[in-house]
């Protein structure tokens, strides 16, 4: 177990810096100034010369890195060239109300994708099965920002169900966490329609079926808890990314979250703020993973390293 | 005065570039329309106190500091908060006091005394000369202020400050214990007034200031303003909310009437109008960075009930298409000629739905002075194809490529530029378009290599040298001139014209600028936009000076 | 357990099992699943309206019609001679749905094959050599996973400038992970065959194995993520437009038609629909496809 944890961790450490250079790599190779982007327009060719000295533009690519990588190291993802705050204290800002979209849209894929993954799999290649696989394959097929404006205009406008878009409190998040758990319940839905069908198959429930327990009582006593056990394992993962910001949605719905900063920084090419939201996201994955994978190993005796 | 031959190349108004202010004009009719029951001309009304103003903001305000706020967007919340010696008077263009309770001119027309009303700043402390003088020394030592080559040289002292030879501005004197300012000119200016009333030169808190030193890279004023406005910023949530909350000891008795001014930023046309339908915004007008109305959203609101609720004018604006003369193929005069007859502008006009008229020429048609009714036919082009091609082939054109540069955030400029490559496909020249954020567009723009570009230019004040010397005087390329245009014979007469006192000679002169330049064809000019702007039907008091932003001290709600 | 993270439900753990021969059973996957013939016919609808895109269109997508605008400038509704209406620009609708199938198609086979290539190349060379490579390539594919992949999209496309083949490079140079994964977890398990392990003994040379043995061995697996990859592809495409760096105007796409539609759909719907009804049951075909594709290469599914 200890040389597990090491191992993982390890392992985490090298990801954790291949994420840096990959960032670091595409911020250099980005065609825009930064010194020129900090000092505007109107500034002179000698203030941004002399700035990109202060920045370190001129030196070495492994020296940039170097110093890319301590800022990294110290939480510092650099400074908005719109907004002129820094990129940490930005996101800072917005995590609160990204982590209520993320169990939102969370919560809503669990919401559509479980039931529909428990009727696929009792009523396995039935119509009903079907019927429920297209519905949530359309649901994936969507562009995430057509679904959300179709939502937005129909729910939130036309039936006066909702506001138009906003943020800040439940009746904010329901519509853009509706928006995504439409496109990703599919997801779920399949998922628990496999692991249900390898439980429903095995002997204890063929036994406990036998021994004449109903249907329902079968299902929902025994067969979903053991089959949730992978849907559970993707969902870690999926709310790990969703921590990150819900790019799109967040956008369409004018929801405050760093998804929306990520956004507007691309319409403003807000490069610092751009790979901030990008490094923020890729760290949060994989710190997250990483203690879901501890934590398993802590409850699931079953795990064997 | 704008620019002399020893101005830095700054990119004075690139910024504000697009789309800003807008003229109802004093020369031309004024054009704005307004239902009766909104404007400020219904005096039987009795504006009630309160309420909040809920708008979307189609970009975070770039600057909150009023020495470097300088496009149309800062503006908006700059002149809320901050005040001027002079401002313009209703609609109009005729210059009135605002911080200052009177003000002369000296005979020579060099030496300008204002002097101070009782005005206050939110912390209590007094507006002084010194308030104006500290403003002014900002803008100089600030490099991306913007607003130097509007005082400097021009004032006594300006550049010798700026250059740090002195601690002071010499021309600039605080007297009668700070009631009274004497600016002291080089020379007479036609356009010191005007200047004046610009957000540059706005009453700033020397003690303010004092206790918190700032630079331009490291501004404290941008976070943490304080003004004599009317609104007084109260909260941020930094590229999402702006909230501006009533200054009730505001020196314009009764004024405003408003409590509160909520920005949310929201940069989807879509959304800007699903808003303003559920009533969760309760306006549309400068706040859209200054344009009105987004495109997108301008058919949906004149085809609904809310058509009644609108206030149109025509801007101070000229949107054209710039041609570079120092990149081939637009290197050569008869390849711009030849794009100049491709353009079909009333085309280019029904795509914007109609909102403007055809433009001709650089100086916009509502301008007081320089526009030329009747242009010599050598500088006019009338859609004609065949003689596009005609002269292309006289070019010895072969199918250069060349490359549309646009902004891809406003979506009427990304359809101009598409249509623009259709025209001139049309005749033979094959274009490909390529739209970029404002920021990179800008930044390209003012290296002087994009060869074709949309771009628009509002108007700082009403002078005719803030077109034709500000864009197409040869020292202000690349960055304002970014068509780089360069034509002795034009540069001399921008040049007589800048010290020369307003009247018949001087507009003269800038009408012969325009028939030189449209001979040359750096431009393709082709709408004079309009501005509209939608309210909810509890909202009044609007108007729109076509210098100045949204009057929200003069709006009211009623219950 | 992140290796799940983009793959839709419950692939990996379908593909793990070996695969076995499938012919006898393939009419019974068919019947037991016919929503595979409707993914199937949708797509070789989609492919046949892109192939021929340019014979079938009435008009120049790219023209701007004197007549297809109002005098007020709105686009025009659905009639007669324009059956889809117009845009902004007096563009007829049609012609671009047709000429954004053919772009919109290119983005997703081309994002798709590169994804492929990248993916299943890394993915044997990690499953069959193991050690250090395959701890290196598994590395690497955590990295690209742990990526939101929008944004590392438009990063990348932001240093390539934005044209149609560089979004599909950017949308297949990043998106080859999930592939890699489950091509590596598939090299494992053919690897331990017997067979394999027979002709690693005999002294087999490694790429007779590779292609007489491993290759077939992961082909259905590798079709699946493919199909369903091409539409996913697809979608991305159009989220990049929505971002506006996606193909560039005035080529058409569907994913910038519908963000220009976006921006006008209450007066002039037709301009969100057809387009956006054109990607989603392109989307949705794919996603059919792939589905049924997957139970098809899944025995154990088919009793």
């Amino acid at each position: 177990m200890g040389s597990y944890i090491v191992r993982r961790l390890g392992g985490a450490i090298v990801v954790l810096i291949g994420i840096a250079v990959i960032t670091f790599l595409l911020s250099y190779a980005l065609p825009s100034d930064p010194a020129r982007m900090i000092l505007g327009m109107r500034a002179s060719q000698a203030e941004v010369n002399q700035l990109r000295i202060q920045m370190g533009l001129n030196l070495p690519l492994y020296e940039q890195f170097w110093r890319y990588f301590i800022n990294l190291l110290h939480g510092n993802l650099g400074q908005s060239y719109q907004l002129d705050m820094p990129v940490t204290e930005l996101i800072e800002q917005r995590l609160g109300l990204t982590a209520q979209l993320a169990l939102a849209a969370w919560l809503f894929e669990l919401i559509i994708g479980i039931p529909a993954g428990i009727i696929m799999a009792l009523k396995d290649r039935g119509f009903l099965d079907h019927t429920l696989n297209v519905i949530t394959l359309i649901g994936v097929s969507l562009a995430p920002f057509f679904l959300g404006l179709e939502l937005l205009y129909w729910v939130a406008f036309k039936a006066n169900l909702f506001p138009a878009g906003g943020s800040g409190g439940i009746m904010y998040v329901i519509l853009p966490g509706l928006t995504y758990g439409i496109t990703g319940a599919a997801y779920y839905a399949r998922l628990l329609k496999t692991s249900m069908l390898d439980v429903l198959n095995s002997d204890y429930i063929r036994t406990a079926r036998s021994k004449g327990a109903g249907m329902w009582r079968v299902v929902f006593g025994h067969a979903l808890r053991n089959a949730m056990l992978p849907v559970m394992t993707y969902g870690a993962t999926d709310i790990a990314a969703l921590f990150g910001g819900i790019v799109v949605i967040e956008d369409v719905f004018g929801y405050a979250g760093v998804g929306s900063l990520a956004v507007n920084a691309i319409s403003q090419t807000d490069v610092p703020v751009i790979m901030g939201t990008v490094i923020f996201a890729a760290v949060f994955v994989v710190l997250f993973n990483v203690v879901v994978d501890l934590l398993y190993g802590l409850v699931d005796p079953r795990i064997s390293y | 005065m704008m620019a002399k031959k020893q101005m830095r190349l700054v990119g004075v108004v690139a910024s504000v570039a697009l789309l800003s202010t807008a003229l109802a004009g004093c020369s031309t009719q004024p054009t704005a329309t307004a239902p009766v029951n909104h404007t400020v001309a219904q005096q039987g009304a009795q504006p009630t106190y309160g309420g909040t103003l809920t708008m979307d903001l189609s970009s975070p305000f770039p600057h909150l500091d009023p020495a470097l706020a300088y496009d149309t967007t800062s503006y908006e919340a700059v002149t809320q908060m901050y005040d001027q010696l002079l401002t313009y008077k209703g609609t109009s263009n005729t210059i009135i006091p605002d911080l200052a309770s009177r003000w002369s001119i000296s005979k020579n027309g060099k030496v300008y005394s204002f002097w101070m009303k009782n005005a206050k700043f939110w912390n209590g402390d007094p507006v002084t000369a010194d308030s104006f003088i500290t403003e002014f020394q900002r803008v100089l030592s600030f490099s991306a202020s913007g607003g130097q080559g509007f005082i400097a040289p021009l004032i006594v002292g300006s550049e010798a400050f700026e250059k740090g030879q002195a601690k002071t501005i010499s021309g600039m004197k605080s007297l009668d214990g700070g009631k009274e300012l004497q600016i002291t000119l080089t020379q007479p200016s036609p356009t010191f007034q005007y200047v004046l009333a610009m957000p540059f030169f706005s009453a700033v808190d020397p003690k303010y200031i004092a206790a918190h030193p700032d630079t331009a890279k490291n501004d404290y004023m941008a976070q943490h303003p304080m003004g004599t406005g009317a609104f007084e910023l109260s909260s941020v949530n930094p590229g999402q909310q702006w909230v501006f909350t009533k200054n009730p000891h505001y020196f314009k008795k009764g004024l405003p009437y408003l409590s509160k001014l909520v920005f949310n930023l929201d940069s989807s046309p879509e959304s800007v109008l699903l808003h303003f339908e559920q009533g969760q915004t309760q306006f549309i007008g400068y706040n859209q960075a200054g344009n009105g109305i987004p495109g997108p959203d301008y058919l949906p609101i004149m085809s609904s009930k809310w058509k009644s609720d609108t206030y149109t004018t025509t801007q101070v604006s000229t949107n054209y298409i710039g041609l570079n003369s120092s990149v081939a193929p637009t290197n050569n005069l008869l390849v711009r000629k030849a794009m100049e007859y491709a353009v079909n502008k009333e085309e280019l006009l029904r795509i914007v739905n109609g909102r403007g008229v055809i433009a001709n020429q650089p100086i916009p048609i509502s301008m007081p002075s320089g526009y030329q009714t009747h242009l010599p036919a050598s500088a006019t082009y009338n859609y004609n194809p065949t003689m596009a091609k005609k002269l292309l082939k006289e070019a010895g054109y072969h199918g250069q490529a060349v490359t549309i540069y646009s902004d891809n955030s406003n979506p009427t400029d990304a359809l101009t530029a598409q249509a623009l490559q259709g025209m001139f496909k049309q005749v033979g020249i094959s274009a490909k378009v390529k739209l970029t954020s404002w920021n990179v567009f800008l930044a390209n723009n003012e290296t002087g290599k994009q060869g074709v570009f949309t771009l628009a230019w509002l108007e700082d004040f009403p002078d005719p040298s803030d077109f034709l010397n500000t864009l197409l005087n040869s020292n202000q390329r690349p960055v304002n001139n970014s068509s780089m245009f360069n034509d002795k014979a034009v540069d001399k007469l921008l040049n007589k014209a800048q010290t020369m006192p307003n009247g018949p000679a001087r507009n003269a002169i800038y009408k012969q600028v325009e028939s030189l330049v449209m001979e040359q064809a750096p431009w393709i000019p082709y709408v004079y936009p309009t501005f509209t702007a939608v309210f909810q039907p509890n909202v009044h008091g609007y108007y729109l000076n076509p210098n100045l932003v949204d009057p929200f001290q003069a709006m009211w709600i009623s219950k | 357990m992140s290796q799940m993270m983009t793959t839709p439900g419950g692939l990996e753990q379908t593909l793990a099992y070996p695969p076995k021969k499938q012919s006898s059973k393939f009419v019974r996957v068919l019947k037991a699943y016919p929503l595979v013939f409707i993914g199937g016919i949708m797509v070789l609808f989609l492919v046949i309206m892109a192939v021929f895109a340019y014979k079938i269109m009435p008009y120049n997508p790219n023209y701007q019609f004197p007549n297809g605008l109002a005098m007020n400038g709105a686009p025009l509704a659905p009639d007669k001679q324009f059956i889809m209406g117009t845009d902004e620009l007096g563009r007829d609708v049609f012609s671009r749905v047709l000429a954004g199938a053919q772009i919109s198609l290119e983005v997703g086979v081309f994002a798709s094959i590169i994804s492929l290539f990248i993916g299943t190349t890394l993915g044997i060379i990690s499953g069959y050599f193991g050690k250090w490579v395959d701890t290196i390539i598994m590395r690497i594919t955590d990295i690209m996973l742990a990526f939101p992949f929008v944004l590392f999209v438009v990063a990348l496309v932001s240093v390539l400038g934005q044209s149609v083949s560089n979004v599909f490079i950017a949308l297949g140079v990043l998106g080859w992970a999930v592939t890699a994964r489950v091509v590596r977890g598939q090299v494992l398990a053919v690897r331990e065959f017997e067979y394999v392990q027979a002709a690693k003994a005999l002294g087999a040379p490694n790429w007779r194995i590779l292609f007489k043995i491993i290759l077939p061995n992961i082909a259905g697996p590798v079709i699946v993520l493919t199909t369903l990859a091409i539409g996913n592809n697809m979608l991305a495409e159009s989220t990049l437009s929505y971002l506006g760096i996606g193909v560039a105007p005035p080529q058409a796409s569907w994913g910038n038609m519908l963000a220009e539609g976006q921006q006008v759909f209450q007066y002039a719907p037709w301009m969100l629909y057809y387009p956006g009804l054109a990607l989603t049951l392109s989307v949705l075909g794919f996603n059919l496809l792939g589905d049924g594709l997957r139970e098809l290469f899944n025995p154990r599914r088919v009793r």
